[in-house]
């Protein structure tokens, strides 16, 4: 592979991403998965003749979320536009997208390569509406075709060629799927086609600012084909180079089966589009008011979250990628320090307050995550309710109960679902923490006479001090808190 | 012999018949049928429909009837008023076919908005009337299912596109029809067929369930007898639409009043702006004269004429068919066979190595269900759409359209409305001019800029010219032009034009064939 | 070729090959028999548009709409749904509520749509 590191791989990728709204982007039908075929139709959607679009306010407040979230340039005033090609899915004979104006430019996707920050530049967001699915019978003579996710709103997200990387290019993918599950306007899933992707790929010699010539991979709709397909599209475009090739621009369809890609040859303009200011739709305008609202109300991301628990509560870049991973798991682990008596918004939090972050991150990372894992339980199932994950550290940090007796009362709540206090009250685990009782019990041994030997012992020797602890602990059955204990044992056997 | 007269001739307007319906002096089946009548003695040799639904029509009526008894008709202003709809609109489980055979067998699960307007006012739609295939066309000789005729002279073209609309309103099979006008297509066919027809501002009717042919140009209007009949079917018709995403969020003017108001008072007195290019070389001068003394006789009224100009009038037909061909073109892609109308699938011999048995699908149903005028049009479209040639065609055309609606709002500070003849010739012979399409296009030259602006502009007759060696009269056209949002003045001068005039009570003598005498009663 | 068109300054002719890609782009079958005439027919519209390019536009918006208005939105609300029984009546041909066509992939040609769903 020493051959392979000579070139440099460039890489872009346009990630189609499905909103989460009730209705359809042009019309008023069903926008949800699924349903039997054709059954989430309306003249518009069939494109039947006099049917006219009227856009839907929700996919375009989803697509600002994303825009102001990814930083980009809001356009105030975009236009939508006509796409055309003749296919059967496409029942207008053209798609309703942006070209020229489109509702966001610019930007960036932020996300975590291996331990590197990494920041992708964005060209444009636009708004689009879906095609229908063709479904092809095997060996057929007929294609059949379902008009149901015709018409159902899309974002476009076009990254510059910024990629350097089939890994990056992943990591770039779960970001944005992160992204918009954070923001809470697509579901992000893969595999039930609300996230797709087609990569722009090209590869030049290491340290040339030129780039190659390109080839578009299409179809690649899974997050485990994404590195591969590209991988491979990479090799490819390798080996022609090197045999004294020349690659030429062509549309590529990965073909996951036999984990190649194979070219999806097309005539001379096939594609060309003839783009047309849609004259049923007039510019989309923009109200700065709505908009600052849509920005006011706006969800953290993933970045500003991870930020917050690198930074504010000191946690382990590992920890924070673990939290970030799903915003439940973030809005959980954010719930359980609030319980546990960390406050959310303080400028800086001492080193008490940080390690009881810790403290919470890791029951919840370590201990909580793995039962929820075992059970395939997600975390908004989870038995162990978030105030009640802080209430255990809280008990812990404050030396109620040790850490020990905590993984205890932890698996009895995840059994249960009783609260911790309800448990260690059950349990009668509560450490003793009463000075006088405390103090009553070390006197009792130092004041045995017994022990007299000891103590003089002790004199010669203050690493004794554990072993005075260890009778004055019994004499509390266990349940006083040792460090009490050794710090008034420590302050009598002085007076002896 | 005459065919027999229907009882809508017997009332002054369609609000005097409404009133009648309503006031069960007549009922609303027994005017249907005697349209159906009508109809059925006369249309055959002038083809002004393509399909007559006369169960349904009966149907509607007797439901119109029964409300009436309940008293249930307040809402009724229309009450059992006959229409006939331009195939261009959808009519729920009426078949609509926009007189193409692409759309062959294609019913409509739903209404177009101003056909669902109307029936909730009462109005009984008797079925689709004639038009050029996708309204492309002013003759009506683009119908790709039969011809439609004069019926001031049937060896004449009734004008287009709305040629059904117009020739079954002159001929009184109904007193009220709706029609689409891209670039003219109302009021050239009132003018050649001597009725009044109205296209309102753009937006001002909901184009939703209107089959599309240029977007931004098309717009939906009445023809019917009168500017006061036109004022009532547009009070039902208009408004806004939330479906149509360009219908203007404006409450409407009540446009009868504004028929009723005098032109002239005494702080203010109308004035009518004469663009002189309008009255340039290429029109027919007996059509000038008759125009010239339409907008004399308005002056007499006291209107104020004011000389007015529109330099670019003459880049508007280019314009059109830049703009036009190209919305068309992207409009009709989606008649494809696949979910509706023609389907034409090749033979397995057909398809050639290389080829796809879908695109040859598409090839050929496509090939097959647009007759040739739409072709060119479509291959026009495409052409200026296309990637290098957008930027010359189509932009600069939308470009220059800027400016066009530059000119009339010059003109318009000048003046209240524009008054220009509708069509620069007669009612031409059919089969006169369709070996030509660039001459047929320039017949547009009065009406089409009027889309490129959004203006209201109605068509009202204006005189009758017999040509010689002739024994027909022929019907000619004046244009009123308003601003934008204008179209009560626009109605309001028509209304007073036709309040000292009767060019528009003037009808056609229509012999009924001999066979077709069996038919009347 | 014809020269009618030719009298304008910049007279576009839309060659053959033109043509041909043109109705390619619109699925249009279209006899080769057929393609002079509409070659000069379009060629002629287009000579006579070409006066537009005297205009001066420089700084002149672009007209879309009619009428200047911005787009309204509607709310996300999920209205009724027509019958897929009433959807499958128009269609040309259907097969258990699916709309058939001729394979999508059938015939020797690749596929070219933008979003094939192989």
């Amino acid at each position: 592979m020493t051959a392979a590191t000579e070139f440099e791989p460039v890489i872009g990728l346009e990630v189609h991403v499905q909103l989460a709204t009730q209705s359809k982007a042009f019309c008023g039908a069903r926008a949800e998965f699924g349903g039997p075929p054709n059954t989430h139709i309306d003249p518009y959607t069939l494109g039947l003749p006099g049917a006219l679009p009227v856009l839907n306010h929700r996919a375009v407040e989803f697509a600002l979320r994303m825009g102001l979230a990814c930083g980009c340039d809001i356009a105030l005033r975009s236009e939508l536009s006509r796409k055309h090609y003749f296919y059967p899915d496409s029942p207008k004979g053209y798609q309703i997208s942006q070209f020229d104006r489109p509702i966001c430019e610019n930007g960036h996707i932020e996300f975590v390569l291996g331990s590197e920050r990494r920041q992708v530049r964005l060209l444009r967001i636009h708004i689009e509406e879906d095609a229908g699915k063709n479904l092809h019978l095997a060996g057929g003579r007929t294609s059949l075709i379902d008009f149901n996710r015709a018409g159902v709103p899309l974002i476009e997200v076009v990254s510059q060629p910024e990629l350097r990387s089939a890994e990056e290019a992943g990591e770039y993918l779960r970001a944005i799927r992160q992204l918009v599950r954070f923001l809470g306007i697509s579901d992000g899933n893969m595999e039930a086609g609300s996230l797709r992707c087609d990569a722009n790929v090209s590869i030049r010699p290491r340290g040339s600012t030129q780039l190659g010539q390109r080839t578009e991979l299409k179809n690649i709709n899974s997050f485990k084909y994404v590195q591969k397909a590209i991988e491979h599209e990479i090799l490819r475009q390798i080996d022609i180079v090197q045999s004294g090739g020349r690659v030429v621009m062509e549309t590529r369809g990965w073909d996951a089966a036999r984990g190649t890609s194979r070219s999806q040859r097309q005539k001379e303009h096939a594609h060309d589009y003839r783009y047309l200011p849609d004259p049923d739709l007039p510019p989309l305008i923009i109200d700065e008011t709505w908009l600052a609202s849509i920005a006011a109300a706006l969800p953290k991301t993933p970045m500003q979250r991870r930020d917050h628990y690198l930074l504010r509560l000191g946690l382990t870049p590992y920890d924070a990628s673990v939290l970030t991973a799903e915003r439940e798991l973030c809005d959980y682990f954010d719930q359980a320090l609030v319980a546990a008596g960390v406050p959310t918004e303080d400028e800086s939090l001492g080193d008490g307050l940080r390690s009881r972050a810790k403290l919470c991150a890791n029951w919840l990372s370590s201990e909580l995550l793995g039962l929820l894992n075992k059970d395939s339980r997600e975390i908004s199932a989870s038995p162990v309710s978030a105030e009640s994950l802080g209430e255990l550290v809280r008990c812990v940090s404050d030396g109620i109960i040790s850490g020990k007796q905590g993984k205890e009362v932890f698996f009895r709540m995840y059994e249960s679902r009783q609260s911790p206090t309800e448990i260690i009250e059950q349990l009668g685990l509560r450490q003793l923490t009463d000075p006088t009782l405390i103090t009553a019990a070390c006197r009792k041994v130092v004041d045995d006479p017994a022990m007299q030997k000891q103590i003089e012992k002790y004199k010669q020797n203050p690493k004794l001090l554990g072993f005075f602890v260890g009778k004055a602990l019994a004499e509390t059955q266990g349940k006083a808190k040792p460090e009490l204990v050794s710090a008034i044992m420590l302050s009598l056997l002085a007076e002896k | 012999m005459a065919a027999t007269t229907p009882v809508c001739e017997a009332f002054d307007g369609i609000a005097a018949l409404a009133q009648a319906v309503r006031a069960r002096e007549v009922s609303a089946v027994e005017v249907t049928r005697s349209c159906l009548e009508r109809i059925a003695q006369l249309d055959d040799q002038l083809g002004c429909f393509l399909r007559v639904d006369e169960q349904g029509a009966l149907r509607q009526a007797e439901a119109v009837d029964a409300k009436i008894r309940e008293g249930a008709d307040e809402e009724l202003l229309l009450a059992g008023v006959p229409v006939g709809i331009k195939d261009m609109l959808c009519t729920k489980d009426l078949q609509t076919t926009a007189a193409s055979k692409i759309l062959a067998g294609f019913v409509p699960p739903y209404d177009a908005t101003a056909v669902a307007k109307l029936r909730a006012a009462g109005a009984v739609v008797l079925g689709k009337l004639n038009m050029d295939e996708f309204a492309m066309g002013s003759s009506n000789e683009n119908s790709a299912l039969r011809p439609c005729k004069n019926p001031w002279d049937v060896t004449r073209v009734p004008g287009g596109s709305s040629g059904g609309s117009a020739a079954a309103v002159a001929a009184s099979l109904c007193p009220l029809s709706l029609g689409t006008d891209t670039g003219g297509s109302i009021r050239q066919p009132a003018a050649l067929c001597g009725v009044t027809g109205m296209k309102p501002t753009y937006g001002r009717v909901s184009r939703y369930g209107v089959i599309a042919f240029a977007s931004s140009l098309d717009q939906v209007g009445p023809l019917g007898r009168s500017a006061v009949d036109l004022a009532q079917a547009l009070q039902v018709i208009g408004g806004h639409d939330a479906h149509d995403a360009t219908s203007l969020p404006l409450e409407q003017p009540d446009y009868l009043a504004a028929c009723q108001t005098p032109i002239v008072d005494k702080n203010r007195r109308l004035r009518i702006g004469l663009p002189k290019e309008f009255f340039a070389q290429g029109l027919d001068p007996r059509i000038e004269r008759c125009v010239r003394a339409a907008i004399a006789s308005l002056q007499q009224e006291g209107a104020e004429l004011v000389d007015v100009s529109l330099p670019l009038t003459k880049h508007s037909i280019a314009i059109y068919y830049l703009i036009a061909t190209a919305e068309a073109s992207s409009n009709l892609s989606r008649y494809d066979g696949v979910r509706y109308g023609l389907r034409v699938t090749p033979c397995d011999g057909e398809i050639g190595p290389g080829q796809s048995a879908l695109v040859e699908m598409y090839k050929r149903t496509r090939a097959a269900g647009f007759g040739p005028e739409v072709q060119r049009r479509i291959m026009l479209g495409t052409y200026v759409l296309r990637s290098g040639y957008y930027d010359a065609y189509y932009r600069r055309a939308s470009q220059v359209r800027t400016l066009v609606a530059r000119d009339f709002a010059a003109a318009f500070t000048k003046c209240d409305v524009l008054m220009t003849p509708t069509s620069p010739v007669l009612p031409f012979r059919l089969g006169e001019r369709l070996c030509d399409p660039l001459s047929m296009y320039l017949a547009d030259i009065y009406t089409i800029s009027c889309n490129l602006a959004g203006l209201p502009g109605l068509s009202m007759p204006c005189g009758l010219v017999t040509e010689a060696g002739s024994d027909r009269p022929l019907p000619v056209g004046v244009q009123v032009l308003g601003p934008p949002l204008h179209d009560a003045k626009v109605l309001q001068v028509a209304a007073a034009y036709q309040r000292i005039t009767d060019w528009h009570k003037q009808r056609p003598q229509i012999l009924t064939r001999p066979g077709a005498e069996a038919a009347s009663p | 070729m014809s020269s009618h068109v030719m009298g304008q300054s910049n007279g576009h002719l839309i060659s053959a090959d033109e043509i041909r890609v043109t109705a390619e782009l619109a699925r249009l079958l279209l006899p080769e028999s057929d393609i002079p005439k509409l070659s000069s027919e379009l060629s002629a519209i287009l000579a006579y548009a070409e006066s537009l390019q005297e205009v001066d536009v420089a700084g002149v918006p672009p007209m879309t709409h009619a009428v200047p208005t911005q787009c309204p939105l509607r709310g996300d609300v999920a209205e009724a749904h027509d019958s897929t029984e009433s959807a499958m009546r128009n269609a040309p041909a259907s097969e258990a509520s699916f709309f058939a066509v001729p394979a999508v992939f059938g015939g020797g040609a690749a596929d070219d749509s933008f979003d094939g769903e192989g």
